[in-house]
Order: structure tokens, then C-alpha cells, then sequence
């Protein structure tokens, strides 16, 4: 069964949070800004997967239930 | 089914790899490198991380939702890590195979040395860490001034490996040494220095050093360079002219009478009006430029072979293009991946290539013999109106177009299209590419293969 699959911006969140990481202390190392600077962009990456696994989860959980 | 991630025995690949190298080859810097690219390392095992969770949505298996607990303290051991690493590299502080190097202050002091020179052959100039000039005079005399900088903690400690590397000018029979001794000083207190020499026009100048920039001026004697790390820069030599640089920004020579040897690994290439043969082998990854050599040329790399017999107009090439002018042949070009531009040659032109587009434009009648062959691009000759030759062009998987006119036809066999045919008297000419359209064309026009025509 495929219930147990959590929706797919769950899955990748700790991935793409991951890169997100890598590329800030990139820019800090070869770029302009500084990590100091540019860590809150980590929240918002982490928060936005976060929302858009959440509302997906939510639909589906509304669709299993059916209408009521 | 869960699978495990392949992070884990990657990551363990990359520190064997790691480790070996640092053994096997110290002078990469592998520590330093990691300082510097260890958020790639990041950026990598994302990536990698994302692909796993795609493939098994794909498949429709289980997805681990997140990273694992001992992948995130991993993680956050190597940016604190990583973080702490990167900024004491910037404050001066580097490991390498010695231990812990920390530098300190700079202090500098003027260094200056002279000596009669009428007699002297050669001057041998030994200076691990610094850039020098070198001109000749007229002077029967070798002057030396300059300014080194020491690195270290406290100025009696600077002062100590100053005196210790003191500036010598040592006599051996013909030959004057010029010695900074700044190997007698532990790596601690990094050296640096510049010196400016002026010594007499017809002597042979050899350099030998770590790293530095060496601008070598008016010398009827040869220059040979032997450097670890080295931009070289000579104008008016008299003499032969063999540079070996493991590493070069730039190599330029301009006005050399005699032989140019050129060996290494670097960038950016110029040499202009040599009167001797010249011979590069090597990697140089940079725009190389050559420009009215009298004798032949013959450049040697790991995706090059190029021979040209001399040289009145100009070649320049870099990693993707190869565009020359005014070549006297015999001419032949090995190349990997280059779009190629030849314009007016003479004798003969033999030309491979993996890649890339060949445009052929030789102005002069009689033609040259011309044979090219390309595994994948399109070649495009574009004869003189006039010219006579006898022409055999064959795209074995693409078009072949006739513009030239009159005496040229074309056949086709299957999915392979030639063009062949007689006109007046003159060389041969042999076209083949594997992949990609052939055409022929008469000069003025500026139609091009793989336009569609209307």
C-alpha cells in the first residue's frame, strides 16, 4: 500500500535543505554574503517544503476520508 | 522494500580517496582544498540524497521521509568544522604536511649586492620564493637590489631569518650565483623576495625557484627557467629560451632569437616574433597565441598535436576554438574538441578532429593539398574562384552541398552524401566527416552548410 508514503516536499525536505546549506557556505567562501547573513534563507527553504508537504497531506487525508 | 542510501560507502570511498591522496601526492594541498570546497561536499550529498527519494517514489517504494539522525550529526560536525577550518585559513593560519603553519606579521627589509661582472658567462639565479627582474645593460657589472618580506611572529624572529638568508652573490669560475638562501630559514618564516638585477647583455641567464613572476629584458645570451609555480615574461633574448613551470599563469615571449623550449602545465601562452624553432609541450589550459615565428612550431598536448612549418601570420587557440591565419604548411592539426578556422596556408593541410565545426578558407592559387577528416561537425571549404583541384568530399551520415558550381557532383548512397569532381589542374582535396554536413562553396559567398534554403 502506498498510504505509508509521506507526500513528496516531506520527502526531499531534508535533501534539498541539505543543498541549501551547501550553497549558502559556497556563496560565503566564492560569493558576496556571508553565511551570517544568509542562514534565515534555511528557515524559509525548510518552512516552504514544510507547508507544501503539509497541504498535500492534508488533501489526501480528506480524499481517504471521503466526503462527509 | 527500504532501501539503505549509497551515502554511506560513498562517503567512504571519497575518505579513502582522500587519504591516498594526501599520501601519495602532498603537494596538492588536499586540506587546503577541503577548506575551501567542503560546501560542495554538502551541495553533493543533497543531491545525491534527492535522486535516492525521487527513484524510489518512482518505483513506488517506501520513502525514508527524512535524514537519518547520524547523517544530521555528521552533517553538523562538518560545517562546524568546515566553517571553523575556512576561517582560520583566511587569518592566516594553513596545515599542511608539516603541521600547523601560522603566520605572523610581515616585516621587511632592503636587500642590494654587486659585483664586477666583465669576465662572467653565466649568471644562475637561486630565489625559492619571489619575482625577479633581470635586464642587460652595457655595465660590465651584476647588480642586485630588492626587498624581502618576512613572515613572523616578533621582529627578532624576522630579524634572525633575515640575517640568516642573507643575499650572496657567489663566484665560480664563470659563473656568478646569485643565492637568497631562504632555505637556511624554517618554513615558519615564509620568505618573500623581489629583486631587480641588472647584469651584462651577453651572459646565459638560468633561473630556479618555487614561485614567483620572472621578466626577463635584452639579452643576447640564452634564458632558462626551472620553477615550480612561475609567470614568465622575456622580450628581446638572443639566445635559445627553455622554460620548465609546473605551473604559469602566463609564458610570454616576445623578440627571441634563438630556440623557444616550453614544457609544463599553465594557461595562457604568447610568443611573438621568434626567430628560432619553437617547441611547447604540455597542458595549458588558457588562450594561446603565436605570432610570426620564422622557423616551425610544433605544439604538443594531451588533446593537441600541431606542426606548422613557419608561421607569418597568427594562430590563437584556447580549449574550444583554433583560429590561424598565413600559415606556410606542411600544416597538420590533431585535435580533440575544437571548432576549427584556417585561413590561408600553403604546401599542405592535414587536419583531424573529434569535434567540432572546420572552416577552411585557403586563399592562395596554386591551391594547397588539403586531406580533413572530423568525426562529428561540419566542414565547409570556401575556394578562390580561380583555384584547380581535384575534390573528394564525403559526409557519411549528413548533407553534402555543392556550391561552387560547374565540375563538382554529387552523389549520394544510402545515407551518404559526396561531393566529387575535377576542375582545372591542382591538389587534391579530401573531406570526410562521420557525422555532419560537408560544403563546398566559392570565396565572396557567405552561405553556410545546415541553412535551409528556401
Amino acid at each position: 500500500m502506498n498510504g505509508d508514503n509521506v507526500p513528496l516536499a516531506y520527502a526531499v525536505r531534508g535533501p534539498v535543505t541539505l543543498i541549501t546549506i551547501g550553497v549558502l557556505f559556497a556563496i560565503d567562501h566564492f560569493g558576496g554574503y556571508r553565511f551570517s547573513q544568509t542562514w534565515p534563507a534555511i528557515l524559509i527553504v525548510f518552512g516552504l517544503l514544510s507547508l507544501f508537504g503539509r497541504s498535500g497531506y492534508d488533501a489526501r487525508q480528506r480524499r481517504e476520508r471521503g466526503p462527509q | 522494500m527500504r532501501r539503505r542510501s549509497i551515502m554511506g560507502p560513498l562517503i567512504l570511498i571519497l575518505i579513502g580517496g582522500l587519504f591516498l591522496a594526501y599520501n601519495l601526492r602532498p603537494d596538492l594541498r588536499i586540506l587546503d582544498l577541503l577548506t575551501l570546497y567542503w560546501p560542495f561536499l554538502l551541495i553533493f550529498w543533497g543531491g545525491v540524497r534527492l535522486i535516492e527519494v525521487l527513484i524510489a517514489r518512482s518505483r513506488s517504494e517506501r520513502i525514508r521521509s527524512t535524514l537519518s539522525g547520524g547523517e544530521i550529526a555528521l552533517i553538523v560536525v562538518l560545517c562546524v568544522l568546515g566553517s571553523a577550518f575556512y576561517s582560520a585559513h583566511r587569518h592566516g593560519l594553513h596545515i599542511n604536511t608539516r603541521g600547523l603553519e601560522v603566520f605572523g606579521e610581515e616585516y621587511s627589509y632592503d636587500v642590494s649586492a654587486q659585483k664586477p661582472a666583465g669576465k662572467v658567462k653565466r649568471i644562475l639565479i637561486q630565489n625559492r620564493r619571489g619575482n625577479i627582474r633581470l635586464n642587460g645593460s652595457d655595465q660590465p657589472e651584476l647588480r642586485v637590489s630588492g626587498r624581502k618580506a618576512v613572515r613572523a611572529f616578533h621582529e627578532s624572529e624576522a630579524q634572525k631569518a633575515h640575517e640568516r638568508s642573507a643575499l650572496e652573490l657567489v663566484e665560480q669560475g664563470d659563473e656568478i650565483i646569485i643565492r637568497t638562501n631562504q632555505d637556511r630559514v624554517s618554513r615558519n618564516s615564509r620568505i618573500w623576495e623581489d629583486l631587480e638585477i641588472t647584469a651584462p647583455r651577453p651572459v646565459e641567464v638560468t633561473v630556479e625557484g618555487d614561485q614567483g613572476e620572472y621578466e626577463i629584458t635584452d639579452f643576447t645570451g640564452g634564458v632558462t627557467v626551472n620553477s615550480e609555480r612561475a609567470d614568465v615574461r622575456l622580450s628581446r633574448i638572443g639566445g635559445n629560451v627553455r622554460i620548465q613551470a609546473n605551473r604559469s599563469d602566463v609564458v610570454r615571449a616576445v623578440e627571441v632569437s634563438g630556440n623557444i623550449d616550453l614544457e609544463g602545465r599553465g594557461s595562457d601562452v604568447v610568443l611573438e616574433n621568434i626567430a628560432g624553432q619553437v617547441s611547447i609541450h604540455g597542458t595549458y589550459v588558457g588562450s594561446l597565441e603565436f605570432r610570426k615565428l620564422a622557423k616551425p612550431l610544433h605544439f604538443e598536448s594531451q588533446n593537441t598535436d600541431l606542426r606548422v612549418e613557419s608561421l607569418p601570420g597568427e594562430i590563437t587557440m584556447n580549449l574550444g576554438d583554433f583560429a590561424a591565419r598565413q600559415l606556410v604548411g606542411p600544416v597538420r592539426l590533431i585535435t580533440k574538441s575544437r571548432d576549427v578556422r584556417i585561413e590561408d596556408f600553403t604546401q599542405s593541410l592535414e587536419l583531424e578532429a573529434e569535434r567540432g565545426d572546420i572552416e577552411l578558407q585557403p586563399s592562395r592559387v596554386p591551391l594547397a593539398k588539403i586531406t580533413v577528416r572530423s568525426k562529428a561537425g561540419r566542414i565547409e571549404l570556401a575556394l578562390p574562384s580561380q583555384a584547380g583541384f581535384q575534390l573528394e568530399a564525403v559526409a557519411q551520415h549528413g548533407e553534402a552541398e555543392n556550391e561552387f558550381g560547374p565540375g563538382i557532383e554529387k552523389q549520394t548512397d544510402g545515407r551518404t552524401n559526396s561531393l566529387k569532381g575535377k576542375v582545372g589542374q591542382g591538389p587534391t582535396i579530401l573531406l570526410i566527416t562521420d557525422r555532419g554536413s560537408v560544403t563546398v562553396r566559392k570565396q565572396g559567398g557567405n552561405s553556410r552548410a545546415g541553412e535551409t534554403k528556401l
